[in-house]
């Protein structure tokens, strides 16, 4: 009997799923989103891969042996204000960490609106003001009391919040991490006083140092927790009458997966679960073909997202950000902007502009004919004939090149003195270059040179463009992953079962230590990392692992006390007792990496250091199969390529068209060319060749 | 300037502007990183491209005030030295020349392409310490130059590649924090070469022409909007006056002791040009709150770059059509030997204040621009920088960036933002409070909002924060403070809003409060106190705070907008819930009553405020004026929320904007066709403190008693106009 593994990506316009069978035979589908009932469109894409299969629906699923999604309820809950009224209690003195925000008004805004100083203002609250509390107690930085925890205060607050029509309750107290006495004695008062309300405690749900994001992200979860979980819930339902026997699994904004109870704890780390699937399948398919240094580019409708694989790791952020709001939940760092092929070109004082204002998907380009009028990416390359106007999104969609020409003339070619050609070629260099200095942007701060890393282009305009930016970057190497169109999709279904735990416990060394185990004692790191991983493991037991398959990764947030970086530094894998030694090379890899960083000559020992964070990262590999070639590169015996005309470098010229049946292993396709894929259209500039490697992927490389 | 320059494609031009801005952050990312000072994680520090002329070309978000200063240094460059050569790199922080104060060391190199400079880079930041006697430099107290950080001319810390290693060791050994200071001197040479590198790269792919044909575009593009924008508004002078409190230096308590500077500005706007003259400042002298040249023109600067500049790309551009009119040896343009390490954030920040009134006046003449407008935004840096020995038993100093989080300024159309509002620093802000109490042995006994300490006004301005600390696991700390904004409010509001609140120091000796804390009783408030209680000058160099005392420092706060008798009483009963408003606030200054519920009582709120309006007229004093002039068919024209203007027989007469009666003509000035009264700490919201020698004057439409604007004058009364259109 066949064996499957599902997995699927559920995005705003598309739900994407791959079928990957027991001899590793990756099937790839794609259906409308059911924004009403994800379940549906999951369930739309299954059908085509029974048909495909010639089975029942009921039978497929009755097979499916792992289930694993992304979705986007958290991200929808959070930025449409679908979430619970939560009422939050903090410590006197400190009720408006939430109002103050630290005084920042400019976080998650471009350098253009930070610029506009009569528009710069704030985002609202998580909770407002009249939801918050502030009940009579202290601690210290030593986890001392200051002042007692006073428990009519509470009872008096729990009640005023409850009467104010809090449905859940988030208890964040200074120094919790350090003590978190009060913060339990609080939860048990809320059980007596408001039995109906859930509490999420600070302390026990992100144990770490910085009380406004851990206010903000204990908030924010605690609004999120009912949401997510009676989605869920139904979401299971609908899938378990369909058949499914298996408990299905989320997607993480950290990159691993989680069971739907233990997510359901942790509803504010999935708000990045789709956008980090393609991350990791491109960490996983990269590995595999040997490149283990990877920029990660997803250019989709509205944005363009960068992320970065270095060898072999995901580089990941110790936040999240997510609208305008900064979560200290670890996420897979990907950094966006507003370039997109719905971005709209217009031209201002003679200049033409791309963005980041965009189309979206209503109206959309004007070829779309949805009766956008404005121009945009998308219309500029149908005029240069990169896209097929009769095979778009699997020939769901016909293009009006018409409409296309009309909105590029009006709106650019004559106010810019241009043909529309050239307006239309001037708009995808425009956008093409802004591509590429972002990605740019990203290597160099991570303090490297982008020269040094492969090109993974996906999303559904990415590999029509990379060919572009990615020679411009001077990267070596261009790759369309065969997933490129289910890409985060297929990264989902790569990913491990994932627990992470950690916690804030402050210490430091003092100025000219040399000997740093003397001052940060590796017994007590050890203890540390002992509780944290037994936890880990507990959770992810639980979660159906198997004891002896889960691997343990500690590090520790590291700075240097004189200066301003904190660098997540890994200590060597394992759970065994640290030495002074573990704990010296660990200060020296801190070393090590901060100046490969910030540049030879940066660091400063002579200060000390300070650890302020101990995390371990647990992870039990998921059942899957082996991955091979893909369905749709079986050569077609006889095949010829055709051609068509592309506006390219100011004149038109015969471009090769292939179709994805076409193709086979080791075959070398000269540029100018295009292949179209199901869904996705690959070009292979002019002074660019590509190789059809043995996955299927296209590794696209300046010709010598 | 530029000799032909090729003119440059739409798409070429889009592509390498675009990259030019890609260089200058990357550039930027370099000295960050290699840097790792706090302050230049503060955003106290810049990276500029500029054109072969001086010209500001790039630049980014940062602290704001010190921008221009790289574009004086540059142009110093030039006019110093005919032998400039590739592979120089210049230096300079002489406050008399470019600079805000001595911290703030700038580079610059040229960059040449064919023998010929194409362009310069440079990149700035605030130096922890360059020596002074005071640590961190910052000599509050200091009375000459001399006894504050060492001042380096304009000249090359690179020669032709090679370091001036003498410059370089007499800079680095005169600072009490050699490795950081060498560490960001490290750094700017990193982020010079890298932006330098990738320059070349630039000119090499697209052609040097095109590269600088695209910089002058840019510049000429902003220039053109900026003067196509002056053209829409009105032609006329715009003045305001904000004031520069300070100790007398006679140790006397209360007004006695503070004497007051002004800083006046007068705004001519001619056609497409403006004219920002502070001749009339109050003269140098050799204490607290000197500022130069430089720390004036930035201050002009940041006001263009923040009130234009959200339309227009920022470059030199939207100065090309500025001029500031100012003779050397004022309080705005100090000369040796006075002392200017406080600078950055002097009489050059009260200029803020008087330039952002007068921009503001002339804007809300246009319905267009006057959304544009905003009362003064950034009253006062307060100085709280704490040092002695920490809990871990170190040495430790510290400047708490809690005094950043003051209320923004109200604008036509929104309330001011709060806890945060600052124009100077568009992207920073604090750091949280475990973090400061795990590196520092301070405990917070609070760090709030505080309620009503924005103006009042039909939209409010910004509330900002307050808050306290006490020492802990350590004897003593010692408190290094200066400000001024304590004895008046630099944030007066527009068309009839209310000033924010003034800054304050405040210590209570003896206080026992950890006891109390101990024994389970909270802290609300000082007032609940025991022990010594007394308000700190602005001006405190060594503020003992020892075991069992209590510090706190409350900001400045930003002014309202509008009459705050006509906001809506619905968003004043959510300030109300939100706590941002007290119901004693509510009910005194917007006359909204609220129930016990949270709603608007609407009948009593109708009686209070008219109970106010009836006050207003028994106390006011109505204008000379005689017969009240007829007009005819519609205003062509109004100012702001408070007048509308009627073209009659060749004058213009002005009549209120809420009653539409005909005031009278504006020849003799629009104040003189308003009733005034005097507003008490009844009429102020709450920490609204003002100087003996200033009075807070509202005027009021002498028909409907709605306040037209509110402002601080001269007690002897007010000498200038707030607009006289030509």
């Amino acid at each position: 009997m066949p064996t499957y593994y599902v997995a699927s990506d559920i995005g705003g316009t598309f739900t994407d799923t791959v079928v990957i069978d027991q001899d590793g035979d990756v099937g790839r589908y794609k259906s409308s989103t059911v924004p009403d009932n994800p379940a549906e469109g999951v369930l739309n894409t299954l059908v085509d891969a029974a048909e495909e299969r010639g089975v029942t629906l009921e039978e497929l699923l009755g097979q499916v042996e792992v289930f694993a999604h992304g979705t986007t309820i958290a991200t929808n809950a959070m930025l449409e204000g679908r979430a619970r009224r939560v009422g939050l209690l903090q410590t006197r003195g400190f009720g408006d960490t939430l109002t103050i925000m630290r005084g920042f008004k400019s976080i998650g805004l471009d350098e253009e609106d930070i610029k506009r100083f009569r528009t710069l203002v704030k985002q609202p609250t998580a909770v407002p003001r009249a939801m918050t509390e502030e009940i009579t107690e202290r601690v210290d930085y030593a986890g001392r009391v200051v002042c007692p925890l006073d428990e009519d205060d509470v009872r008096r607050a729990v009640r005023a919040l409850r009467d104010r029509g809090a449905e859940v309750i988030a208890v964040a107290l200074l120094w919790s991490f350090a003590n978190d006495a009060h913060e339990h004695r609080v939860a048990e008062i809320v059980a007596e006083e408001a039995p109906e309300l859930g509490v999420t405690l600070s302390s026990e749900f992100l144990p770490r140092i910085g009380e406004y994001e851990r206010t903000l992200t204990t908030a924010v979860n605690a609004s999120l927790r009912p949401v997510l979980k009676t989605s869920l819930d139904s979401f299971e339902d609908t899938l378990t009458k369909a058949g499914l026997r298996s408990g299905p699994l989320l997607m993480q904004s950290n990159g691993g997966l989680a069971t739907f109870p233990e997510v359901e704890k942790r509803a504010a780390a999935t708000v990045m679960s789709g956008p980090v699937g393609g991350v990791i399948a491109s960490q996983f398919l990269g590995i595999r073909s040997g490149h283990r240094n990877v920029v990660t580019t997803d250019m989709g409708g509205t944005s363009f997202d960068v992320g970065l694989v270095l060898d072999g790791l995901p580089v990941m952020a110790n936040t999240t950000l997510i609208g305008r709001d900064e979560l200290a939940l670890p996420s897979v760092a990907v950094r966006a902007i507003g370039a997109g092929a719905g971005s709209i070109a217009s031209v201002r004082n003679g200049v033409l502009q791309v963005g980041p204002e965009s189309a979206g998907a209503r109206p959309g380009p004007a070829c779309y004919g949805r009766g956008g009028e404005l121009p945009t990416v998308a219309d500029a390359d149908l005029v240069l004939g990169y896209l097929n106007p009769e095979n778009f999104l699997g020939g769901r969609l016909t293009l009006d090149v018409g409409k296309a020409r009309t909105a590029i003339e009006t709106h650019v070619a004559e106010p810019a003195g241009l043909s529309v050609e050239a307006a239309a070629e001037g708009i995808k260099t425009i956008v093409d270059a802004r591509m590429a200095d972002l990605v740019r942007q990203v290597t160099v701060e991570q303090g490297y040179d982008p020269t040094d890393f492969a090109v993974f282009a996906y999303g559904g305009a990415g590999p029509l463009h990379a060919f572009s930016y990615g020679a411009e970057l001077g990267c070596p190497r261009i790759i369309v992953p065969i997933t490129a169109s289910v890409h985060s999709a297929f990264g989902i279904g790569c990913s491990d079962l994932t627990m992470v735990e950690e916690i804030s416990q402050p210490m430091q060394t003092p100025p000219g230590t040399t000997d740093h185990a003397q001052a940060l004692p590796p017994e007590a790191l050890t203890a540390t990392f002992d509780e944290l991983a037994g936890r880990a493991t507990r959770d992810l037991v639980a979660a159906g692992a198997d004891k002896d398959s889960i691997s343990l990764v500690r590090s520790v947030e590291i700075r240097f006390r004189a200066q301003i970086h904190v660098l997540t530094v890994t200590l060597d894998a394992g759970s065994d007792a640290l030495t002074a030694a573990d704990v010296n090379g660990m200060v020296e890899r801190f070393v090590e990496q901060y100046e490969g960083r910030f540049g030879k000559g940066a660091a400063f020992l002579e200060g000390g250091v300070e650890i302020t964070t101990f995390r371990v990262v647990a992870t039990s590999p998921v059942p899957r199969a082996e991955f091979r070639t893909v369905a749709d590169h079986t050569a077609v015996a006889g095949a010829t390529a055709g051609t068509r005309p592309v506006f390219s470098g100011g004149a038109w010229r015969d471009a090769t068209v292939l179709r994805g049946d076409q193709l086979h292993d080791g075959m070398t396709i000269d540029g100018l060319a295009i292949v179209e894929l199901a869904d996705t259209t690959v070009v292979i500039g002019p002074d660019q060749d590509a190789v059809v490697d043995g996955a299927g992927d296209l590794v696209i490389q300046t010709r010598a | 300037m530029s000799t032909a320059i090729a003119a440059v494609d739409p798409v070429t031009y889009e592509v390498i502007r675009h990259k030019l801005w890609s260089i200058n952050s990357e550039g930027a990312t370099t000295v960050e990183h290699v840097s790792g000072s706090p302050v230049v994680h503060a955003t106290d520090y810049n990276f500029g491209i500029y054109t072969a002329a001086g010209e500001m070309a790039i630049i980014g978000v940062y602290l704001l005030t010190p921008l221009y200063t790289g574009a004086m240094a540059v142009q110093e460059f030039l006019a110093r030295y005919d032998d400039i050569e590739p592979g120089d790199v210049f230096i300079i922080n002489d406050p008399y020349l470019a600079a805000m104060h001595q911290n703030d060391v700038q580079f610059c190199s040229p960059v040449f392409r064919d023998g010929e400079i194409v362009a310069w880079l440079g990149c700035m930041a605030h130096q922890v310490d360059l020596g002074g006697m005071d640590p961190g430099s910052w000599c509050t107290t200091a009375t000459d130059v001399f006894q504050e950080g060492i001042r380096i001319p304009p000249g090359r810390i690179v020669r032709k590649g090679v370091v001036n290693q003498e410059l370089w060791d007499t800079i680095v050994l005169n600072s009490r924090m050699h490795d950081t200071v060498a560490n960001d001197f490290r750094a700017f040479l990193a982020g010079l070469r890298v932006a330098a590198q990738r320059f070349d790269e630039l000119c090499d792919r697209y052609g040097t022409d095109a590269v600088r044909a695209t910089m002058e575009k840019t510049l000429d593009n902003s220039e053109a909007d900026l003067r196509a924008m002056l053209r829409e508004l009105p032609d006329g002078t715009f003045e305001h006056t904000s004031y520069l409190d300070r100790p007398d230096g006679s140790g006397r308590g209360g007004h006695a002791g503070i004497e007051l500077l002004e800083v006046p500005c007068v705004m001519r706007k001619d056609g497409d040009r403006l004219t920002f003259d502070f001749s009339g400042a109050s003269p140098q002298s050799p204490a607290y709150g000197m500022t130069t040249r430089g720390g004036l023109l930035g201050a002009v600067a940041t006001l263009m770059l923040c009130t234009f500049g959200g339309e227009i790309p920022w470059n030199h551009g939207i100065m090309r059509p500025v001029e500031v009119v100012a003779p050397d040896g004022l309080c705005v343009t100090a000369v040796e030997p006075m002392p200017v390490s406080g600078g950055a954030a002097g009489a050059n920040w009260t200029a803020t204040c008087s330039a952002g009134g007068a921009i503001a006046k002339m804007l809300s003449f246009s319905e267009r621009y006057e959304g544009f407008a905003f009362g003064p935004s950034d009253g006062s840096w307060q100085l709280s920088q704490f040092g002695g020995i920490d809990q871990h038993g170190e040495p430790f100093a510290s400047m708490y960036m809690d005094s950043l989080l003051w209320g923004g300024p109200a604008f036509s159309f929104r309330d001011g933002v709060d806890s945060g509002g600052a124009m100077v620093i568009l992207g920073g802000g604090a750091t949280d409070v475990e973090q400061q109490e795990m590196r520092h042995p301070l405990l917070y006994l609070w760090r709030r909002q505080v309620p009503d300490s924005g103006g009042a006004g039909t939209h409010r301005g910004g509330n900002g924060v307050q808050f306290a600390l006490t020492p802990i696991d350590t004897e003593e700390v010692t408190g290094v403070l200066g400000t001024h904004g304590v004895a008046l409010p630099n944030r007066t509001g527009l068309f009839g809003g209310l000033p924010g609140s003034c800054a304050r120091f405040e210590r209570v000796i003896g206080s026992g409060v950890l006891d109390r804390l101990g024994a389970g009783r909270p802290v609300g408030d000082l007032t609940e106190l025991d022990g010594d209680h007394g308000v700190l000058p602005g001006v405190s160099p060594a503020a003992r705070i020892a075991h069992g005392d209590v510090f706190e420092c409350t900001v400045q706060n930003g002014g309202g907008y509008g009459d705050p008798l006509l906001r809506d009483p619905e968003k004043v009963a959510a300030d109300v819930a939100a706590g941002a408003v007290s119901p004693d606030a509510a009910r005194r200054l917007y006359g909204v009553v609220v129930t016990a519920d949270g709603g608007v009582d609407a009948a009593a709120t109708g009686s209070r405020r008219e109970e106010i309006r009836a006050d207003r007229r028994a106390r006011m004093t109505a204008p000379a004026g005689g017969a009240m002039p007829d007009v005819d068919g519609d205003p062509v024209g109004r100012w702001g929320t408070a007048l509308l203007i009627w073209g009659e027989g060749g004058r213009s007469v002005a009549g209120c904007a809420h009653c539409r009666t005909p005031l009278g003509a504006l020849d003799g000035g629009w104040e003189s066709l308003a009733a005034t009264l005097t507003l008490g700490p009844d009429d102020l919201g709450g920490g609204v403190d003002v100087h003996e020698a200033l009075e807070a004057i509202a005027y009021v439409c002498p028909h409907c008693v709605t306040a037209l604007w509110v402002d601080t004058e001269p007690a002897s009364g007010k000498a200038w106009r707030d607009f006289a259109l030509t």
